[in-house]
């Protein structure tokens, strides 16, 4: 995996928030959207979703229910939370002017002094 | 499919079962099976085949173990939070239902309230005093490990006990050092002694105790300063010379302001400059119950600070004992190896340099001296004489208080009982809208519970009046007299309020809830009967039984009661052989100020000179020895004509007092002449003896003229006292002690007097004297602390505080108990006949007169009356025995006292019964039979 995608945990919430918000739907389904999104590059192991996501559904960032899929299986299907939301659009700004800041002083350190 | 999860509160509304865990299990694993199967599917889409899809599927996925133990942990944690927030929710709900239930009953919240503020606050005062008199260690780590040393049996010479102990437990300085030399068993002994300290700093003088303690005393304590260092075996080396001290830390904080820059200073006892190396740790006030000491001096200074003490040759008299040990037992030495290992010690010591001391011992008495035992004891306590008094009046005035919160309980439960059934409707139709017995018992324990925390609160406002009521009775500490305590409403005794209030609440709200929900009354009422058989018998049992208990108790108090406020009577009514009314009473110590013997004198003469002068004054006399004080000093005697054979008691009270002595207390002079100022040093000495003197050495009515001699200052037996009068007989130390045998002497010819205490009679109202006197010494000496300033009818009372304390507390209780044993009559009574409004509507529509009526329910009361009284009266047999000790002048089974608590109790409990009675007699038989 040598073009895995950094999925720390921590920021993996807020990746599986993101795939929430488009629409709710079950675990399988998130992870495929990460991957889609991420240009086909693969995170950890699948497994680590789970955390994540069982992470998010007490915080009230994410609810949970049974549900049944196109093709009739059962299902848990996440939803995203008006809290989730709130949380969602706060840790992306952060996360934003973070990435802008290392990559900043990166660019800086690359010029000769 | 599953039905969707559902929202606590949903879950709650509709009484849904909580997912059990192997469901929450179940979950996780569907959960993981599907993400599998959808990503294989994928890779299938992907052109893998179905073998490879499924391999790398898992591969992808990870470790299944791992997350399902994830899944499964997260899922059970959010179903704990959801069952803990349902139980918080029903909580809060059924708080509130409550809150709302009770608001619309204000009369029978205020009455529960009442009851228990009433009942358990008494409890808790009775308990605060228990807890500070009784209970409490000292505050020092292991205290169970402290013993208490004490040597009882004869001996010779001059003993001094105080506030600490008894005669029995005082030792000499030398034997204190032999033993401690000699023992093995103890990580140390620790000697101790009190004295009045007047102290003073930067110019600021408060009079107090101080303590002289051995260098082994805090370590022996285990003890750590506040602040410097405490006082250890290096200050204890040279006689006279560690002039330190070590203040307490209540002192430090009262008088220095907690100030932490006193270490190094100088402070003033006693007219003797020391220097402060520390403070004593919060909380720590010496080892001796009602002494709140200011220092901690050397016992090595004892000569220079300690104006009881004498001089520097007394650390080498075996002959004088006036200092009390304690120790502590070595880990693993157990009390029993301890009393041998240190017999062993004491005995040698005895025999081979004590026994040949002893004088005018017969060979009987000195094979009791050698066979002397060295008592040790628990010392967790300390060591005081207040303990001992105290224990057994404390402990019958817990039970009394004990038994006032019973009464009330039974009160509280009755009304709970007519609470709940007065309910049975509302019960009923929510057992119908789904609420299980135990929902209903937790509602109505919750409204118990709620009452408890409003009556426990209410208590301690109760308990606080209370406390203060006792504290009144205590004299103040002063001169090594009197009481200091510290009285208030510590941790110990809030937790033991709630302890009780809850514990109240929760077993008195248990019966009448299980009772209030029980199936077959539920039942009737649902089944819309009027009038409900079985539970409402069973019911009325109860509180039939709740009363005759409420009026038993309230007959066992009375009667203890009624035997401590005679016995106080009897006290009260003690013929002193005294003329207290309009005498009023202080002290002056100058030698605590610093004056010599001779400028001693001269200002006290001058004192006398300066009282005589007050207006309305007519007679001032001075005392050496304060009267009424529980002090008392003694001294054997040769007499002229009485035969002084060894073991032949020669021991006299004795008394140093001024020319106005006699007069000033109205002690009639029998014959001979009183004191006048010329007797003075180097006039001839003189005395006057009473009557118990004269009875004791055979002297008769033929006293004056006689020689005597005491053996302290005419050691080689030269009759150098002339006997000049003989007084009546009136009491010394204690009020409820016999006068006993007593010589007094001028204090003119003392070369060594130190203070005085002043009787200044007048014919003015001596609420003057209280004002005027602290001026009159203030024109001789403004310096001099004037202490003890009182009218003498006080000091009788302070002489007998205890008895006044338990007799009116007692009586007080009693009374509080009667009380609330006619208010549960009342209850009940005015229940049944309410109860029974349409039997008594049927009587009388038959016939029956309304006296009749009114005779059937006042035979109900005599009915509980009687059998209540016969059972209390059992009881207070027992009690009256085990307040015997406490009886001055009357027996614990004294008819008065019983037949004067079955009158109030009669008085009061037809009175309860009264008004139930005559509004039975008003029923209108039309209108009763109509309802």
């Amino acid at each position: 995996m040598a073009d895995a995608m950094p999925l720390v945990k921590g920021r993996l919430g807020i990746l599986v928030l993101r795939a929430l918000c488009w629409s709710p739907t079950h675990g399988f389904e998130i992870t495929s959207r990460l991957e889609g999104r991420s240009g086909g590059s693969r995170g950890a192991q699948d497994s680590a979703l789970d955390p994540a996501l069982h992470r998010l559904e007490p915080r009230g960032l994410a609810a949970a229910e049974w549900g049944v899929t196109a093709n009739d299986r059962r299902a848990r299907y996440y939803r995203i939370t008006d809290a989730g939301r709130g949380h969602l659009v706060e840790r992306t700004a952060q996360w934003v002017r973070y990435a802008e800041t290392v990559t900043g002083i990166l660019a800086a350190a690359s010029d000769p002094a | 499919m599953r039905p969707r999860e559902i929202r606590p509160g949903i879950r709650r509304l509709f009484r849904l079962a909580v997912r059990r865990p192997d469901r929450t299990r179940d979950d996780a694993d569907e959960e993981i099976r599907l993400h599998l199967v959808l990503r294989t599917e994928q890779l299938m889409r992907e052109g893998w085949t179905r073998e490879a899809a499924c391999v790398e599927a898992e591969r992808r996925f990870g470790s299944v173990e791992e997350a399902r133990r994830h899944a499964r942990a997260s899922a059970a944690q959010r179903e704990r939070r959801w069952r803990a927030r349902e139980w918080v929710d029903a909580a809060w709900r059924s708080v509130r239902l409550s809150v709302r239930g009770l608001r619309r009953a204000p009369g029978f919240v205020g009455t529960v309230v009442t009851c228990m503020a009433l009942g358990v606050g008494a409890n808790s005062a009775a308990f605060s005093l228990f807890d500070e008199l009784v209970l409490r260690p000292l505050p020092v780590p292991a205290p169970e490990r402290l013993v208490n040393l004490a040597a009882p049996g004869p001996q010779t010479g001059s003993t001094q006990c105080n506030r600490i102990g008894d005669c029995d437990e005082v030792f000499s300085y030398p034997m204190f050092r032999d033993l401690q030399r000699g023992q093995t068993v103890f990580t140390g002994i620790a000697a101790h002694r009190l004295f009045i300290a007047g102290v003073a700093y930067d110019g600021q003088a408060v009079e107090g105790d101080g303590v002289l303690v051995s260098g082994s005393y805090f370590p022996v304590l285990g003890l750590r300063p506040a602040l410097g260092r405490l006082l250890g075996p290096a200050d204890d080396q040279v006689v006279g010379g560690h002039p330190v001290a070590v203040l307490s830390h209540a002192y430090w904080t009262a008088r220095l302001g907690a100030d932490p820059g006193v270490l190094g200073r100088r402070i003033v006892v006693n007219d003797r400059p020391l220097t402060i190396v520390g403070v004593a740790p919060r909380g720590f006030e010496g080892t001796t119950l009602g002494v709140r000491p200011a220092v901690f001096v050397p016992l090595t200074m004892a000569a220079e600070v300690d104006i009881g003490f004498g001089s520097r040759a007394q650390f080498d008299d075996r002959l004088f004992h006036g200092i009390f040990l304690f120790a502590r037992l070595r880990p693993g030495v157990t009390l029993e190896r301890a009393r041998t290992a240190m017999n062993a010690v004491y005995r040698p010591i005895l025999a081979d340099r004590e026994a040949s001391l002893q004088r005018g011992m017969s060979a009987a008495t000195m094979a009791r001296f050698r066979a002397r035992e060295l008592a040790i004891t628990s010392g967790a306590h300390g060591q005081s004489v207040l303990r001992g008094t105290t224990r057994t009046p404390l402990i019958l005035l817990f039970a009394i208080t004990g038994v006032v919160v019973l009464i009330a309980c039974a009160n509280i439960a009755n009304l709970l009982l007519v609470r709940g059934t007065g309910r049975a409707a509302e019960i009923a139709v929510r057992t119908s809208l789904g609420a299980s017995r135990r929902q209903l018992v937790a509602q109505l324990l919750t409204e118990s519970c709620l009452l408890a925390v409003l009556g426990g609160v209410a208590s301690l406002l109760v308990a606080r009046a209370t406390l203060a009521l006792a504290a009144s009775f205590v004299p103040a500490a002063t001169l090594g007299m009197g009481t200091a305590l510290a009285l208030d409403l510590r941790p110990s005794v809030l937790a033991f309020s709630a302890a009780v209030a809850l514990g109240i609440g929760l077993l008195f709200g248990l019966f009448p809830a299980l009772h209030a929900t029980r199936p077959d009354l539920m039942a009737s009422v649902r089944a819309g009967a009027g009038q409900i058989a079985g539970g409402r018998r069973a019911a009325a049992r109860v509180r039939a039984s709740l009363v005759t208990a409420q009026i038993a108790l309230s007959m066992a108090l009375l009667v203890a009661a009624g035997l401590l406020v005679q016995s106080l009577r009897n006290v009260s009514r003690v013929d002193l052989g005294l003329q207290v009314d309009h005498v009023v009473t202080f002290a002056l110590v100058p030698a605590l100020n610093g004056y010599d013997p001779a400028r001693t004198r001269t200002l006290l003469e001058r004192v006398e000179e300066e009282l005589a002068t007050l207006p309305g004054v007519t007679a001032v006399g001075g005392a050496s020895m304060p009267l009424l004080t529980g002090m008392s000093n003694g001294n054997n005697v040769r007499v002229e004509g009485f035969e002084r054979g060894p073991d032949v008691d020669a021991n006299t009270r004795v008394n140093e007092v001024g020319p106005g002595y006699l007069r000033a207390l109205g002690i009639p002079l029998l014959a001979g002449r009183e004191f006048t100022a010329r007797d003075r040093l180097g006039a001839p000495k003189v005395a006057i003896v009473n009557e118990a003197f004269a009875r004791k050495f055979g002297l008769g009515r033929a006293a004056v003229g006689k020689r005597m001699a005491t053996d302290g200052h005419s050691p080689d037996g030269v009759l150098d006292i002339e006997i000049v009068g003989l007084m009546r007989d009136a009491t010394y130390g204690d009020v409820k002690g016999e006068p006993p045998p007593l010589f007094i002497t001028p204090y003119r010819q003392d070369s060594a007097i130190a203070g005085l205490a002043f009787y200044v009679k007048t014919s003015l109202p001596p609420e003057r004297l209280l004002r005027s006197i602290p001026a009159a010494v203030a024109r001789l000496d403004p310096t001099l602390p004037v202490a003890m300033l009182k009218t003498m009818p006080q000091q009788v009372r302070d002489n007998i505080y205890l008895d006044r304390m338990i007799g009116t507390l007692s009586a007080g209780f009693a009374a509080l108990a009667t009380l609330l044993a006619a208010v549960g009559l009342y209850g009940v009574l005015a229940y049944t006949v309410a109860q029974r409004t349409r039997e008594i509507g049927v009587r009388m529509a038959l016939g029956a007169d309304s006296r009749r009526i009114r005779r059937m329910v006042l035979r109900e009361v005599a009915r509980l009356t009687l059998v209540g009284a016969v059972v209390g009266i059992a009881g207070a047999f027992a009690l009256g025995h085990a307040a015997q000790s406490l009886l001055f002048g009357l027996d614990g089974r004294d008819p008065l006292a019983f037949a004067g608590a079955a009158g109030v109790l009669a008085l009061v409990t037809f009175g309860a019964g009264a008004l139930p009675a005559w509004r039975a007699s008003r029923v209108e038989p039309m209108r009763a039979l109509r309802e």
